[in-house]
């Protein structure tokens, strides 16, 4: 467990029809690297059950082809992928010292997102592991939900490069809110803090040694505002979390970084509250 | 009954199962020296000096052992010793030996002695390792390597084994296969999300949704971007709902058909991430290995391994990355088995540094497991598996390229192992066999490991009877074990050899760390070799139980404070060998004593006489009087033994019983049939009676019942009888004589008492000093017999007779009155036949 704190508290997982395992265990691995709780958030889809109810809908899937459904089946099987997700969460926190709590609403996930998140949340979103999900769920519309959140956002890939490594904050500016984050977390998984400037002039302040001897260094300063350069400036890199805020780039950032570095994308307001340090002991 | 009795009937039971072991050397004497049967004249009791022969050390000058040059060669054994020269040197198949010779001759000792020699310029054999066989992992490989090359093939692989574990996560975390990785994935998304994207805009241009549910994809009509609520959809005119139905199965066919494209996109992306996988592991393995490889170029097989396990790794790189493929799958950390052990090398044998020539092994416990190798198992999730991993050698793989060394009873005792031996002897090879699966113990899997070429030379040990018994009953024996190497009992008793044998003892106390015994410590110990041996001139080559006197002659010598051991420690070494072993003994004496086992030693009667038998117990001996008595009246010319008749006697006894009615019917009243009845008995044996030591004393109570003459019993008899009335040689002549000797002292010695024991027995003669030393003092005798017409006169007082001119015994003789007696039984019988004629009336 860390012993800085960040300003975020409860890590949020948004639980789908298909949880990811190693969604869920990076979700896990951050939770515990900042110390928060967590709270795994099902959504039962209202709109599916209001589709069921339509007399002619039919469902189709690869194995069993076109299938009526009705109102009653579409609830008796997302009973069952939650109970599944359920099974599945509480297998992975067992044993953890945080609080961990799991959930059930209807509605949308968005709306879901927009309802039960906090602005010391950190809402976490794995990317479906299927095109098909990913198109159908509107992954990118629940992207774009949480974004608008007061909540920070953890993008999660289909597949992560690796498990270990640096920890990389994207900074704006000298006093991005990125670069004490990234630094709590590298100190916590006792891994290096490597900072990516987007900015002219003066250096960030976190390059200084941190106190357990562990090396901050920058990697590089590019233009803000082209993703390939930005990519290309993580040439070389083997980072295993890359910390960014809002404001750093267009809102594609993220989810581009995530999809080509494979690595957790942790998205944070480029503003931190006055009463809330970003960082301390 | 008492408890004194019941003893009393172990210790004869005891001893009648043990009568008479008689040697085969003194056999040989008693065959050689059948000269002319003496007359039955007087009988000189043996002179002191020919009871007991002391060691002559006059060719060694020492004062103690540290004084002699020990000698560590095999002594006396010449025939054994070359029987093993060639069996360890002939390289042909059968041609293993089998080693016999009495127990504690030290055989193995020898043999191993006579083995390091030859094996030290012997060349070592060849490693064995068994490596996975990737094609079919239940016939794992065997691979032969130049000796002491195995450990460094598994070096070399286990190294290799860790540079995998560094450079594969290295390699697959590496940016460029990320961004490889990546465009594959992107790619493969790309299509999906195009596919999905346009059926999406399609569907949207109509107002009709697509919805992932649970378990698959819907379709939903849509209204301003959301979904049109049941109740709103009802409300629409019929027309309108039925064009929506009509619009939303246009698109329902192109929903499945992107659906159903889903698999064989994610196919393609699949093997585009297995080539990149396999570009990838061949970059990062291909020159490990190749360096790998390098260091075994000269031995082809080692390289076509290296080139299984790069096809094998390549082909199967899936495994071992963090989920390449399964992205719900396992961390390579939480797997249950260790993905590399498939890689690494079992070494079957080898050679230690400096450890140059043969191996000699001797396997203690020659299981089938020990003997041929085991395939272990490991419990896993409740299940039992294995791999070539746990393949063990057994000893026939250590000894390969050398000898092996097994204890006949041991190996015979094993469950398969005589058999699992010689079928690994006539195939050649070492094929491990699992018991469990014999016993059908286990139903799992197990492994057929390719089986390894036998060059073993396989060395037996064991007794004689096991031997003999062996070769009678296995016609297999011979065809494996061609050469026999038998070890003698003994050795002539010169002053030459009772040199050598000094030097043995002085070997055994260098190398055992005793202290140094003195020269009339060696001179016991040397008398006592001859004892052991049951021949004063001869010395037991059964120098394991010399080992064990000179042991515990050492403790007394360390117990009574002295430096040197002498002639006293090995005495008392002796004395507290028999006290330990001699409780039987002493209750059987004093049984005796007591008179619940009935002997006399005073007096004289008629039919009865005190016969000697010898008890073995845990390797003690001990002699036992026994009282046998004879009945006799007219009859139908038989001599009935009642032991065999209660079928308490064995072959050998009854064929001496037997052997007593032969002399009679040829030696008396020859022209008058046999009209004798006669019942001989062994007086309170209540076990088994074997061997026929004392023939001669039931001979002598036939005499004494026939002749009614009555027998001393002051005197003990021991000694077989041939038809011809000559004594015969019999075993355990001293046990037997101290064994009368010791009742007699404890009744005082009266100067009359003796034992009479055949002739041919007084080489043997290694008597107790308490008994010489009676007999020099005329309180005790012992009489060499060689007829018995000697040991009847010598009983009776009374002259046995010799047949005169006219055919007839002189009146008086024992032999007179046994012939008068049988005349007058054939006459009664005779008398009887008449008797129902001279009663029939006259008309």
């Amino acid at each position: 467990m860390a012993q800085a704190r960040s300003q975020f508290r409860r890590a949020l997982l948004g639980l789908q029809h298909h949880p990811s395992r190693h969604g869920l265990s990076t979700a896990i691995d951050v939770a515990r690297l900042l110390g928060l709780d967590l709270f795994g958030l099902f959504v039962e889809e209202e709109s599916l059950l209001r589709l069921a109810a339509l007399p002619f809908v039919r469902e189709f899937n690869s194995l069993g082809g076109w299938r009526a459904i009705d109102s009653g089946q579409v609830a008796r099987d997302l009973q069952l992928a939650a109970s599944s997700a359920q099974r599945l969460f509480t297998e992975a926190v067992k044993g953890l010292p945080m609080s961990c709590e799991f959930g059930i609403v209807r509605g949308s996930m968005a709306d879901a997102i927009s309802a039960h998140t906090r602005p010391d949340d950190i809402v976490i979103l794995s990317a479906p592991a299927a095109a098909g999900e990913y198109s159908a769920e509107r992954f990118p519309l629940l992207i774009e939900a949480a974004l608008r959140s007061a909540a920070a956002v953890l993008l999660i890939p289909r597949q992560l490069a690796r498990q270990a490594g640096d920890v990389v904050a994207i900074a704006t500016r000298p006093d991005d809110p990125s670069i004490p984050l990234a630094a709590v977390i590298a100190r916590a998984a006792k891994e290096e803090l490597v900072i990516v400037e987007l900015f002219e002039g003066a250096a960030a302040d976190g390059l200084a040694p941190a106190e357990d001897g562990r090396s901050t260094r920058k990697a590089a300063r590019v233009a803000a505002s082209d993703p390939a350069m930005l990519i290309a400036a993580f040439r070389g890199e083997r980072e295993r979390l890359v910390v960014v805020t809002h404001a750093s780039t267009d809102a594609t950032l993220p989810t581009i970084l995530a999809s080509w570095r494979r690595v957790p994308v942790l998205v944070i307001a480029s503003e931190i509250a006055e009463d809330e340090p970003a960082s301390g002991r | 009954m008492t408890r004194a009795v019941e003893d009393m009937r172990a210790a004869v039971d005891l001893a009648k199962g043990a009568l008479d072991s008689l040697p085969a050397n003194a056999l040989v004497v008693a065959a050689a020296g059948a000269t002319p049967v003496p007359a039955g004249g007087p009988v000189n009791a043996l002179p002191a000096a020919q009871l007991h022969r002391a060691a002559d050390l006059s060719q060694l000058a020492f004062e103690t052992t540290s004084d002699i040059e020990p000698i560590e060669d095999m002594v006396g054994q010449e025939r054994a010793a070359q029987a093993i020269r060639f069996g360890t040197q002939i390289e042909r198949p059968g041609f293993n030996l089998f080693v016999i010779g009495p127990p504690g001759a030290g055989m193995q000792q020898t043999v191993r002695a006579v083995l390091k020699n030859q094996a030290r310029a012997e060349p070592s054999p060849t490693d064995w390792v068994y490596v996975n066989n990737f094609a079919d992992t239940d016939k794992p490989i065997a691979i032969e390597l130049p000796v002491g090359r195995a450990p460094k093939f598994r070096e070399a692989v286990k190294e290799l084994i860790d540079d995998f574990k560094t450079a594969l996560p290295a390699v697959f975390e590496s940016e460029d296969y990320q961004t490889r990785r990546s465009a594959i994935d992107e790619e493969f998304h790309k299509k999906q999300g195009e596919a999905f994207s346009r059926l999406s805009e399609q569907a949207n241009e109509k107002n009709v949704a697509i919805m992932r549910t649970p378990f698959g994809f819907a379709l939903a009509p849509m209204h301003d971007g959301k979904i049109v609520p049941p109740e709103e959809f009802s409300a629409w005119p019929e027309a309108r709902r039925s064009e929506v139905q009509a619009t939303m199965q246009g698109l329902e066919k192109e929903l499945e058909h992107v659906v159903r494209q889903l698999p064989k996109l994610e196919k393609e992306r699949r093997d585009a991430v297995r080539q990149l996988n396999r570009e990838t592991a061949k970059l990062a393995v291909d020159q490990l290995i190749d360096e790998a490889k390098s260091g075994f170029a000269d031995l082809a097989r080692i390289a076509a391994h290296f080139e299984a396990v790069r096809t094998d790794l390549i082909d199967n790189i899936a495994i071992f990355i963090a989920k390449a493929d399964d992205e719900d799958g396992e961390a390579p950390a939480a797997r249950p088995v260790n993905l590399f052990d498939r890689y690494e090398i079992n070494v079957l044998v080898t050679r230690a540094e400096g450890e140059p020539g043969a191996p000699i092994v001797e396997e203690l416990h020659p299981s089938l497991g020990n003997l041929v190798g085991r395939i272990d198992y490991v419990s896993l999730h409740g299940a039992l598996i294995t791999n070539f991993r746990f393949i063990k050698a057994g000893a026939l793989h250590r000894a390969n390229g050398g000898y092996l060394l097994l204890d006949a009873r041991h190996l015979l005792t094993e469950p398969f192992s005589w058999t699992a031996l010689k079928r690994i002897l006539r195939s050649g090879e070492i094929e491990i066999e699992d018991i469990s699966r014999f016993l059908g113990l286990t139903s799992t899997l197990s492994l057929d490991p390719d089986p390894i070429p036998l060059d073993v030379k396989v060395i037996l040990f064991g007794d004689r009877v096991l031997y003999f018994l062996l070769a009678a009953l296995d016609p297999e024996l011979e065809e494996h074990f061609k050469v026999l190497a038998d070890f003698e009992n003994d050795l002539v008793r010169s002053s030459a050899n009772e040199t050598v044998l000094a030097r043995l003892l002085a070997a055994v106390v260098k190398r055992d760390g005793l202290k140094a015994f003195d020269r009339d410590a060696v001179a016991l110990l040397l008398e006592h070799a001859a004892r052991l041996a049951g021949h004063a001139g001869k010395l037991t080559l059964q120098v394991e139980r010399l080992r064990d006197v000179l042991a515990e002659a050492d403790y007394w010598a360390k117990s009574a404070g002295r430096a040197i051991v002498g002639r006293t420690d090995v005495e008392r070494a002796l004395d507290e060998r028999i006290r330990r072993g001699s409780r039987m003994r002493d209750r059987s004496q004093e049984m005796v004593l007591q008179k619940v086992a009935l002997i006399d030693t005073t007096g004289a009667h008629v039919g009865q006489i005190n016969g000697l038998s010898v008890v073995e117990l845990g390797g003690f001996s001990f002699g036992h009087p026994t009282r046998i008595t004879c009945q006799v009246r007219p009859g139908g010319g038989k001599v009935v033994d009642i032991e065999r008749e209660v079928e308490l006697g064995g072959p050998i006894h009854s064929k001496g019983v037997l052997i007593l009615s032969g002399l009679l019917a040829g030696r008396f009243a020859l022209d008058t049939p046999m009209s004798l009845f006669a019942s001989l008995v062994f007086e309170q044996s209540y076990g088994g009676v074997e061997g026929d030591s004392a023939s001669s004393a039931e001979l002598y109570a036939l005499l004494s019942a026939l002749a009614d003459a009555p027998l001393r019993q002051d005197l003990a008899v021991t000694g077989s009888v041939n038809q011809h009335g000559e004594v015969q040689a019999i075993g355990g002549v001293n046990e037997k004589i101290e064994g009368f000797f010791d009742i007699c002292r404890a009744r005082e010695l009266t100067g009359a008492q003796g034992v009479l024991i055949p002739e041919s027995n007084i080489q043997h003669l290694m008597l107790r000093r308490d008994v010489i030393d009676a007999c020099a003092a005329r309180q005790f005798a012992i009489y060499p017999i060689a007829t018995i017409d000697q040991g009847i006169s010598l009983l009776t007082g009374l002259p046995s007779g010799e047949r005169g001119a006219d055919g007839g015994y002189p009146a008086g003789s024992i032999n007179r009155r046994v012939e008068d007696r049988l005349r007058s039984f054939a006459s009664i019988r005779r008398s009887f036949g008449r008797e129902p004629e001279a009663a029939r009336p006259v008309s």
